[in-house]
Parts: C-alpha cells; sequence; structure tokens
C-alpha cells in the first residue's frame, strides 16, 4: 500500500508556477530520491506535503487519507515529519531544546529514549547537548534538524537538501545512518537531494523533477545509469 | 542623594504598571511580529470590568478572576476574528485594524460607563516606611513592585520549561519550523493573546487600586509608554520588557523630582525614537545571523 501519494499536485507562487500536476508515488519502507536542478520544484513539492505551502490543485493522499486541507501541526502527529531547506533549527535554543520540541507531539515518556537513539546516531550533538543551536557549524545544524525531525516518530521522514553545506564526507556518514533508520526501523524516506549519485546509491527509486513537472521516474539504479541523467546530474561521470 | 534614592524608588512602582503592559505587546509581538495597538485598552478594560462586578458585590478576588478571564477571552477573539484574517494582507492592515479597536473600546467604555473619570473603591494597604532619615516608601508601592515581580517570575517560569512556554518560543523564533514539529500555531498565537491581556489586566487594577481613579483613556496613556518601554527593552523579550518599563517609569519619576514635569510624558517617546533609530533590537534583543 502506497504511504503517501501525490495525484496532480500544482503550486502557484502568484502567477508563477511553482509546480504543476505532480503525482508521486512513496511506498511504506522505501527511500525515494527527488532529483532536479535549483529551482525544479523539489522544495515546493515537499513544503506542499508538509503543509507550509497550499496548493492551488491536486490531492496529497497519506495513510489513505486527505491531508491537502489539514494544518501542518496535524500531518505531523499523523506521522510525517520534515526535515526542511535551510534547516530551520530554533537558534537561541540549546540542541537539547530543539529536541524536546522535535518530540511535541510525543508523549513524554519517550522523550529520553528517543534523545539518546538521536545522540547514538549523531554523537556530536551529544558533545553539543548544552550550545545554542545558533552557534552550531552548518552540519551540526544539519544533523540536529534531521534529529529533530526523528524526534517526532514518523512513519515518512522528508527530507530537504541534506548534504547542502556540508562536507562529502559528514554526507556520506549521514547517508549511512539514514539508510540504518530505513532497513531497521522500516522509516520511509522521501529526500530531496541535487547531489544526484550519493542518494541514488541508496534509493529505492527515484523521480526527476525539472521546471515545476516530473520528466521522469524509474528504480535508482537505473537512473544512476540513464545516459541523460547522467549528463544533466551526474556530471557525465561514470562509475 | 537621598532625593535621588527616593524618585528611584517612586519610579519603580510606577514602572511596574508599564512592565505588565510591555510584556503583553512584547509577547504579542514576538509570535506574530505585529504590535497591536489596542493592548493598552485591555489594561483599561481590566480596571473597569473588575470595578464593575466588585459593585456587584462580587468579592474582590473573584471580580479579578473574571475581569482578567473576560478580557483575556476578548483579545483571543480580537484576534481570532479580527486580526487572523488580516494576516496575510501585509503589515498595514492589522496596524490600522488595531488603532480602529483601540478607538472603538475607548469609545464603548465612555458610552457604557462614563467619559468621566470613575472612582476606584478598592486600595491597596495604606501607610508608608520610613527608611533611614529621609526616604518614604508607600507600602503600596512595595505591594505593586512585589506582584509585577512574583508575576514575571512565574511568566519566565511558564516561558522557560513548560510545553507551552516552549512553543511560544519556538513560534517566535520561528513559526515554520514551529509548525514543522507539529506546534498548533493558532493555538499558541491564541494562549498568547490571552496571557498579555492578563497581564495587562493585573497592571490595570493596580493601577486603579493604587490611584482609586480610572478613566476611558488611562490605556492610551500608559500604554503607549508601555509600547516604548516594550521597544527599549527588546521585542519578544519577557525580561527586556519588564526592565524597559522600569526605566521608562524612573526616568518619568526623575524628571518630576527635578522639575522637570513637563517633559515627563514625551520622553517615553524621544526614548522610543533612539531606540528605533539605532538600536532597535532593543536591549536584550538578539540579532540573528543565519548560516548556509
Amino acid at each position: 500500500m502506497s504511504l503517501l501519494r501525490l495525484n496532480n499536485l500544482c503550486v502557484h507562487y502568484g502567477p508563477i508556477v511553482g509546480i504543476k500536476d505532480i503525482s508521486l508515488e512513496v511506498h511504506s519502507g522505501e527511500i525515494i530520491a527527488l532529483l532536479g536542478a535549483n529551482g525544479a520544484g523539489k522544495t515546493t513539492t515537499l513544503q506542499c506535503i508538509s503543509g507550509l505551502l497550499k496548493q492551488k490543485k491536486g490531492e496529497i493522499v497519506f495513510k489513505g487519507t486527505p491531508i491537502q486541507n489539514l494544518p501542518t501541526h496535524t500531518r505531523v502527529q499523523m506521522g510525517l515529519s520534515q526535515s526542511p531547506e535551510g534547516r530551520m533549527v530554533f537558534p537561541h535554543m540549546t540542541v537539547k531544546e530543539n529536541l524536546i520540541l522535535g518530540a511535541f507531539t510525543q508523549k513524554s515518556k519517550y522523550l529520553s529514549h528517543d534523545m539518546e537513539k538521536v545522540f547514538h546516531l549523531f554523537p556530536r550533538l551529544e558533545e553539543r547537548i548544552h550550545h545554542m543551536a545558533s552557534l552550531l557549524s552548518g552540519g551540526e545544524q544539519q544533523m540536529l534538524a534531521i534529529g529533530r525531525a526523528l524526534m517526532a516518530r514518523s512513519e515518512l521522514l522528508l527530507l530537504d537538501e541534506p548534504s547542502l553545506g556540508i562536507s562529502p564526507l559528514l554526507m556520506a556518514s549521514i547517508f549511512q545512518k539514514l539508510k540504518e533508520l530505513n532497513a531497521n526501523d522500516g522509516l520511509t524516506l522521501l529526500i530531496a537531494e541535487q547531489n544526484a549519485h550519493s542518494i541514488l546509491k541508496m534509493a529505492h527509486r527515484g523521480y526527476v523533477l525539472e521546471n515545476g513537472e516530473v520528466i521522469k521516474t524509474a528504480p535508482a539504479s537505473d537512473l544512476l545509469h540513464d545516459p541523460v541523467i547522467k549528463e544533466a546530474y551526474l556530471g557525465g561521470i561514470s562509475h | 542623594m537621598y532625593d535621588f534614592l527616593q524618585y528611584l524608588l517612586d519610579g519603580l512602582a510606577i514602572g511596574s504598571v508599564y512592565s505588565l503592559i510591555a510584556v503583553g505587546y512584547s509577547l504579542v509581538f514576538g509570535v506574530l511580529r505585529m504590535v497591536n495597538f489596542a493592548h493598552g485598552e485591555f489594561f483599561m478594560l481590566g480596571a473597569y470590568l473588575f470595578m464593575f462586578f466588585f459593585n456587584l458585590k462580587i468579592p474582590l478576588w473573584i471580580s479579578f478572576v473574571l475581569s482578567a478571564l473576560f478580557v483575556g477571552m476578548l483579545s483571543v477573539g480580537m484576534e481570532r476574528f479580527l486580526y487572523k484574517p488580516l494576516r496575510k494582507s501585509g503589515r498595514f492592515a492589522p496596524l490600522i485594524m488595531a488603532v480602529g479597536l483601540s478607538l472603538f473600546l475607548q469609545n464603548f467604555v465612555q458610552i457604557i460607563f462614563s467619559p468621566n473619570p470613575q472612582s476606584f473603591t478598592v486600595s491597596l494597604p495604606e501607610g508608608i516606611i520610613q527608611w533611614g532619615e529621609d526616604i518614604l516608601i508607600r507600602k503600596k508601592d512595595i505591594y505593586i513592585f512585589a506582584i509585577t515581580l512574583v508575576l514575571t517570575f512565574v511568566f519566565d517560569a511558564f516561558i522557560r520549561f513548560t510545553s507551552f512556554g516552549r512553543a511560544i518560543r519556538a513560534v517566535s523564533m520561528h513559526p515554520q519550523a514551529a509548525m514543522l514539529v507539529g506546534i498548533p500555531f493558532n493555538r499558541i498565537i491564541s494562549i498568547t493573546f490571552f496571557l498579555g491581556a492578563v497581564m495587562a489586566v493585573v497592571g490595570g487594577v493596580m493601577q486603579g487600586m493604587s490611584t482609586n481613579q480610572i478613566w476611558p483613556f488611562m490605556g492610551v496613556h500608559s500604554g503607549l509608554k508601555a509600547f516604548a518601554a516594550a521597544v527599549l527593552g527588546g521585542t519578544g523579550e519577557l525580561w527586556g520588557a519588564v526592565l524597559g518599563g522600569f526605566f521608562i517609569g524612573i526616568s518619568e519619576s526623575l524628571l518630576v523630582g527635578y522639575d522637570l514635569s513637563m517633559y515627563k510624558d514625551g520622553l517615553a517617546y524621544l526614548i522610543l525614537v533612539v531606540f528605533l533609530l539605532y538600536r532597535p533590537q532593543g536591549i536584550l534583543g538578539k540579532k540573528l545571523t543565519v548560516k548556509v
């Protein structure tokens, strides 16, 4: 059964078309890559799924329920969380407080257990637990944004450009951890990335966006070897 | 020297009332980036409603609770039905709405009660404590100052350590991120309006108990100064608003003390202008840097 389905989703920014007629499906337990250049509509799509942006038309179905008219916090309660573009950590709060807020929709009895789990994934955050989020490096803020999203105990995690502004080494380690979460906990991931190569190596399937439309969808391994995709998003490097 | 200390102490009591109003301005600005210019009217309405209930022979504490609840609900209703529809219309529309509501409430009270000052028949304990040779402290000033401090500490603890308080801070810092962690944005806005209004009611009732007089324009008079206090302290900062209130209260008291009372009311606005020009984030406000 599909966990998330978008049916002909359209978002407009005033007269400008953000995305048009995006249809997409995410099954439970999958890792889905959302590829595309800057401005292709990746962030618009994710923000519309989480409810920060309102669609012009179309339908978002999560766990069999249409959610396109529900407020963001209700979608989070239903099990959909997001690590947003630009990280959006709470700047004048400590790492700990950021994580506590991530669990806002959850019962407090899970709090310490879930926080331990995040620290296990990102030991760096535990070292910085009492630091203000605004004092963290870009990479640490990225870990915090992902950690905070994990605190919501969601079934579907939306990640917007997790590789932005952090070193390839750190990125590889974060991707490795996300893959473990997917394999061990069955966490479903929808990841928007420009860094197509590393994401396609771990994803099951991918969607390619261009000018706000889905131009291609295929299993990740096919996309990785697709000459057109290689040319456009992988810099023509062959592996 | 003794004079100076005396004026300082007098100023703390005046400033306490400004502080209590400023807290509401500051919190609401924090979560919505909107100046609710009708906020001063909650201070005035609180005093009027308290007297109204008290005159019905309702016990003092119950009169207070009723007026706080009533004004709190009014502020929540105003936000829901009058400000919220304007949230997407830019900053100007809600500002004009607030000024309009402020005028409406002032005139409404004049029709229902009277344009003339009303007597406020409840007083704080009278009496004067002599400290050293020359310093005289009114007991009621001590009450006002103590109540303000205690309330601020309670409020501060609420904002710092409770789940709702943390949510209010989260909404102030990053509304979108707050929604993404599942915080119900509109409910938090309502709670913030409610709490701000209740603080203003406490201020209004204390002002009444201290001066034994209330009038329909008391909210404009003190409200604008409290607004200056909020800007001075750093909008969105609880302690900033309180310190700003004390600062303005003390400055006024010093001006009066040194025979410059004609400048008393202008001072708050001078401070407002200077801060808006040179330090818009206020004394305690933080500048935000964004990392890429």
